[in-house]
């Protein structure tokens, strides 16, 4: 779909830095895809933003964000009414999983897409989500999930304190498949973890980039196949097995 | 009333969309119908295929970026198999980006795509010369007229534009130089060297260490430097440097550019070549112009 500028329909704070941003988007988007978000005019950043999608229905896009840097900054004084200029959905999106048991693994701002998915698949999926201290965003994954299990480095709330691939590994051999989103380290840990216990791990990959839609080549990253994959064109959804995570 | 022609090839409007920014094309045939621009300038092409830098390729900068992709491309032999007659679907001019590390390989290029169906090969000095240490054969005026003059004797049937670095010691005297050497055009500019550091890792941001800027940052600069140029020679000059909208199309023409291209704004916006032209448009109807031959130069 062109290139649209779109009203704010709620953009609000769901964490001390995370907000949910509500927006009219008519075409509904394929889990793991994304959008790139800029602010229309007159604005001191240059480049949009790549946020994945966190939920669609009926025609309004929800997209769940941290708040980083100025670009994030700038997006989250937007207020409802106010606009935002958008292109997508982008990437390829998670393919959707054979019939068995899956779970999804989320870190931070990762569980975004996640909850997308859960959605969106036919069979109930175990969530596996790690936060560093307070979880968010967690209100809705218990009704698409047949669980939803939460680690807090901080042990928040009396959750349990640790990584959410601590979990993951108590439970890993149930699972025909794994997708996961988050920080490197983690999607790094259980890519291996899946590695070791034979689970087929896909991984939603976040670099930055300029265009979103495969023409700056700067969201590369080195692969398996030798070459260098446009994290916007040809993923963000690898396959675990095919990604370096330390190149 | 925007129809420009430069070296006998006729340009239906003049903005072009900038090598390195608009892919093949097709990465942005969903956003606009791209048969609307004057032209498309390809991906920088080398002779055999390039999977580009390692490590970070991109930072944003206050009102620009910095890139260090390292000319990724399929090689020119794909280019013409594969991505040229998809891109010749298209009603628009293709100007072929050829670069190169030595000046065997810009030899070889040049020949695949004299003998290819592009309207015009845009010759990129900017890359480092691996005979000179790795500084970029459009630095010093004799080491790119050397080039620009062994490339002419291969181009016989395309038209021939150099791409000009401002990182060239004096832009006017390089543009001199390589009109001698038998450039047909000119573009400029590239993207200008720049460094970032990460404080923490107390190590450059890009594995390369320097990078390229590019974006609204540079365009006063480039301008000057378009200018500069196009009162040096006679051959036409195409600008381009920051242009993120109309008003900035306009300064370069009346700086003196016969053609615009347009860069880093594509990333910003997938469709801003054709809110330009559209501006463009309106603004000549609003002066009673009839040709932008009528702007250029004026400054």
């Amino acid at each position: 779909m062109p290139y649209q500028i779109s009203k704010i329909l709620a953009n609000a704070a769901v964490s001390s830095d995370v907000m949910l941003m509500r927006t009219a988007w008519s075409e509904k988007p394929k889990p793991g895809q994304f959008f790139m978000l800029r602010m229309p005019e007159n604005s001191p950043v240059l480049l949009a933003r790549p946020i994945s999608v966190h939920d669609w229905e009926n025609g309004i896009l929800s997209l769940l964000y941290q708040v980083v840097g100025r670009g994030t900054g700038a997006f989250s004084r937007l207020r409802p009414g106010d606009k935002i200029g958008l292109w997508g959905p982008l990437g390829n999106g998670f393919n959707f999983p054979d019939p068995g048991k899956i779970a999804l693994v989320g870190g931070g701002i990762g569980i975004a897409p996640l909850y997308y998915l859960a959605k969106n698949i036919p069979a109930k999926a175990t969530a596996f989500l790690g936060y560093r201290s307070e979880p968010f965003a967690l209100e809705n994954f218990g009704g698409f999930c047949e669980s939803v299990k939460i680690s807090s480095e901080s042990g928040f709330g009396g959750h349990f304190k640790g990584f959410v691939t601590e979990l993951l590994e108590r439970e890993i051999g149930a699972f025909k498949a794994i997708y996961c989103c988050g920080p490197t380290p983690m999607m790094k840990a259980a890519a291996e973890l899946c590695g070791k216990y034979g689970v087929p791990a896909f991984v939603s990959l976040e670099n930055k980039m300029a265009c979103g839609i495969g023409a700056c080549l700067t969201c590369t990253c080195a692969n398996s196949s030798g070459r260098h994959a446009r994290t916007c064109l040809e993923g963000p959804v690898f396959r675990a097995e095919e990604v370096f995570f330390d190149a | 009333m925007l129809e420009t022609t430069i070296n006998g090839i006729k340009f239906k409007n003049p903005v072009i969309a900038a090598s390195g920014t608009f892919g093949f094309g097709a990465e942005f045939s969903g956003y606009f119908d791209v048969s609307l621009l004057g032209g498309i300038a390809s991906k920088g092409l080398t002779l055999n295929p390039r999977e580009g830098n390692a490590g970070q390729r991109m930072l944003e900068t206050p009102s620009g970026m910095l890139n260090s992709v390292g000319l990724q491309n399929p090689g020119l032999r794909a280019f013409v198999a594969e991505e040229l007659p998809r891109m010749k679907k298209y009603r628009t001019n293709i100007i072929a980006n050829l670069s190169g590390s030595c000046e065997g390989d810009y030899l070889a290029g040049a020949e695949i795509l004299d003998d290819s169906g592009i309207d015009m090969i845009e010759l990129n000095i900017s890359c480092p010369n691996v005979k000179s240490g790795g500084m970029a054969f459009g630095i010093k005026a004799d080491v790119a007229a050397a080039l620009v003059s062994a490339v002419r004797r291969k181009v016989r049937r395309k038209p021939l534009m150099v791409k000009l670095s401002p990182n060239a010691e004096n832009i006017a005297e390089m543009g001199k130089a390589c009109e001698a050497a038998g450039a047909d055009s000119l573009s400029l500019v590239n993207t200008f060297s720049g460094l970032a550091i990460n404080i923490y890792t107390r190590k450059p941001f890009f594995e390369n260490v320097i990078a390229g800027l590019s974006g609204p940052a540079i365009k006063p600069l480039a301008l000057r430097m378009v200018r500069d140029v196009y009162k040096a020679v006679k051959i036409p000059v195409v600008g381009m440097g920051g242009i993120a909208g109309w008003t900035d199309a306009a300064e370069f023409i009346m700086a003196g550019a016969s053609l615009v291209q347009v860069g880093t704004a594509n990333f910003t916006k997938p469709d801003i070549c054709l809110d330009i032209i559209r501006g463009l448009e309106r603004f000549l109807a609003e002066q009673n112009i009839t040709s932008p031959d009528e702007l250029r130069g004026i400054i």
